[in-house]
């Protein structure tokens, strides 16, 4: 079973992502980068459902997105978005049991194992110890953990994230990609929005890169992030190097000021 | 375990304040008297009064108080805003307007076209509201403040009608609209009970979904929850129970406010809480404001609506510096 995307098409009244093809299989990160506005956000929203399609076909296993009910999607689906409303005098572990809906019938009523998945995805999130807290009380890094484990908790083959890592200290960052990753290796797929090139270069086993909103490039980081790629997406004459640690590509300026690359790729 | 003791204290509270509501007024009866009247115990009765005027009266406060509350918790929950509240979003003016279209126009009609007046008012003031904020991509600021011109609208209108109308005969009945229950009797009860109860109930039925959908539209659908029907069905049956209270009661609009906020920051957490909670406060709040405004100075009555406002603000002033205290709303 995989995601399969084919000619995608669609979103908002004034932007579309448009002529999408892709893959996304599972035990494999993907993360998707690109200069702001370039349909990111949009192209999750699509394939979570949350805008429809205007031609085209996402399919995950056998089932048509378009044509599968919202709760069924829900079961094979996770969607994290960018900003999540975060509700008054709610606990995070009641928050996080909110996660398993998607399994629950029409009341909420708790089904068995619902206890034990639910305190699983709150100590591999590591907000266990943090369960009784109010959600309101906590600090950004926590607060987006608590809404990491509650996407674990749904349990479904396929977790989206947008900017799981916007607005955090460089250790939550490590903390939550490390996080997915091991949640990939565990036989899921993730498929991540990230704005920091060098993170997801590391983390990601396919990137993806769009432009305008379609995919510019998409494969393994080493062979994509080229300085042409780069000129093209992004407007900056870059140089790639290798981090000296994890051996995967580093995207830096070629010059000393932006300006001056600038010019050179005009 | 303290929920549970919460709700005991609730109902005991509730149950207190209908035996007042049944002693108080013009004539005053003492309580033991209540208890022969109801329970047919030999000894002093009033029955007449008990009857034919408190009872139904205290029945109906009861039911619209928590009818109120219940939309009000909706529709604070669908629109993610503390401020929001049937009255704020143009339900109870739209009920309240219908109801003064439909004695101008049809004097003749009879009781029972009130509540489907009002009924029709509010699910169109509703619509109407709900319809201009899902133009385009939906957001909850712009359903308030659409909802905010149609209040304003319809309440232009029904001022526009009693300030017009110099026939006395005409007016007078209106008065009641302000909020208050005065003159309500056993048909008003008859007329409304039904819908209030099946409405509340589906509500309550819906609470885990209202829970969800208070995530936001992306959380919500991730969690399989399908947003837009879900959002219809809910304000249809919030602007139902409003507007049918409105029918009987006039604009009690701050019930709908408070009640809510004082379930919030007493109980907290899920909705499956916070809405029986409201209920009762809601019940509570204006079978007391109607008690009141009747014992404050017999034989004259201060309108419920006057009186909800007069206790009910401080009260929920006071609520929130509590509740800003412990970083929540």
């Amino acid at each position: 079973m995989s995601i399969v995307v084919e000619q995608a098409c669609g979103g908002h009244r004034d932007f579309e992502v448009g002529a999408i093809d892709l893959s996304l299989e599972k035990g494999k990160l993907t993360a998707l980068i690109g200069p702001n506005g370039c349909g990111k956000s949009t192209f999750l929203s699509l394939l979570a459902g949350l805008l429809p399609l205007r031609s085209g076909r996402v399919t995950i296993g056998d089932c048509d997105i378009s044509k599968t009910g919202k709760r069924q999607l829900s079961k094979r689906l996770t969607l994290l978005p960018q900003h999540p409303v975060v509700p008054s005098g709610l606990t995070v572990a009641q928050l996080v049991h909110y996660g398993r809906a998607p399994h629950q019938n029409m009341l909420g009523m708790r089904c068995a194992g619902d206890n034990e998945i639910v305190d699983q995805s709150m100590q591999t999130a590591g907000v266990y110890e943090l369960r009784n807290r109010l959600l309101s009380d906590l600090s950004g890094g926590q607060r987006q953990r608590v809404f990491i484990a509650m996407g674990l908790a749904q349990d479904t083959p396929y977790f989206l994230l947008d900017e799981p890592t916007s607005f955090l200290d460089v250790r939550y960052q490590f903390e939550i990609l490390d996080l997915l990753s091991s949640h990939t290796r565990a036989g899921r797929a993730c498929i991540v929005v990230l704005h920091d090139i060098a993170q997801a270069a590391r983390y990601a086993d396919t990137l993806v890169i769009m432009k305008g909103g379609t995919i510019a490039a998409q494969g393994a980081p080493k062979s994509v992030l080229q300085p042409a790629l780069l000129r093209s997406v992004y407007g900056i004459d870059a140089h790639v190097y290798s981090d000296p640690v994890s051996g995967t590509p580093v995207v830096t300026l070629a010059s000393k000021e932006l300006s001056r690359s600038v010019k050179l790729s005009a | 375990m303290r929920d549970i003791l919460i709700f005991c204290a609730l109902t005991v509270t509730v149950v207190l304040i209908a035996i007042w509501s049944l002693s108080a007024g013009a004539v005053s009866i003492p309580w033991y008297v209540i208890g022969n009247t109801l329970f047919d115990i030999e000894g002093p009765k009033q029955e007449f009064i008990v009857f034919h005027s408190r009872l139904p009266r205290t029945l109906l406060a009861l039911l619209t108080g928590g009818a109120l509350a219940l939309s009000g918790v909706t529709v604070q929950a669908l629109l993610r805003n503390p401020l929001a509240s049937p009255k704020i979003i143009g339900i109870n003016s739209g009920a309240a307007l219908a109801v003064c279209l439909l004695v101008l126009v049809l004097p003749s009609a009879g009781l029972k076209w009130l509540p489907v007046a009002a009924l029709s008012g509010g699910l169109l003031a509703a619509a109407l509201v709900t319809g201009s904020a899902d133009f385009g991509r939906f957001s909850s600021g712009r359903l308030a403040l659409i909802g905010i011109a149609v209040g304003f609208l319809c309440d232009a209108g029904v001022d526009f009608i009693l300030a017009t109308s110099a026939d006395a005969q005409f007016s007078a009945p209106l008065i009641w609209l302000t909020g208050s229950l005065w003159a309500r009797g056993w048909t008003h009860v008859q007329l409304v009970w039904p819908w209030l109860v099946i409405l509340a109930s589906f509500v309550l039925v819906l609470s885990f979904r209202v829970d969800l959908i208070q995530f936001g539209d992306s959380t919500a659908t991730s969690l399989g929850v399908a947003v837009r029907p879900l959002r219809l069905i809910l304000m249809g049956l919030a602007a139902a129970l409003a507007a049918i209270s409105v029918s009987v009661v006039g604009v009690l609009g701050f019930v709908g406010l408070m009640a809510p906020h004082m379930a919030r920051s007493i109980i907290g957490g899920t909705h499956s809480r916070i809405m029986p909670c409201a209920v009762l406060i809601g019940m509570g709040l204006v079978t007391l404001a109607d008690a009141t405004g009747r014992a404050i100075a017999p034989p004259i009555e201060v309108s419920a609506g006057i009186v909800t406002a007069l206790f009910g603000a401080p009260f929920f002033v006071f609520i929130m510096i509590q509740s800003g205290k412990r970083s929540q709303v």
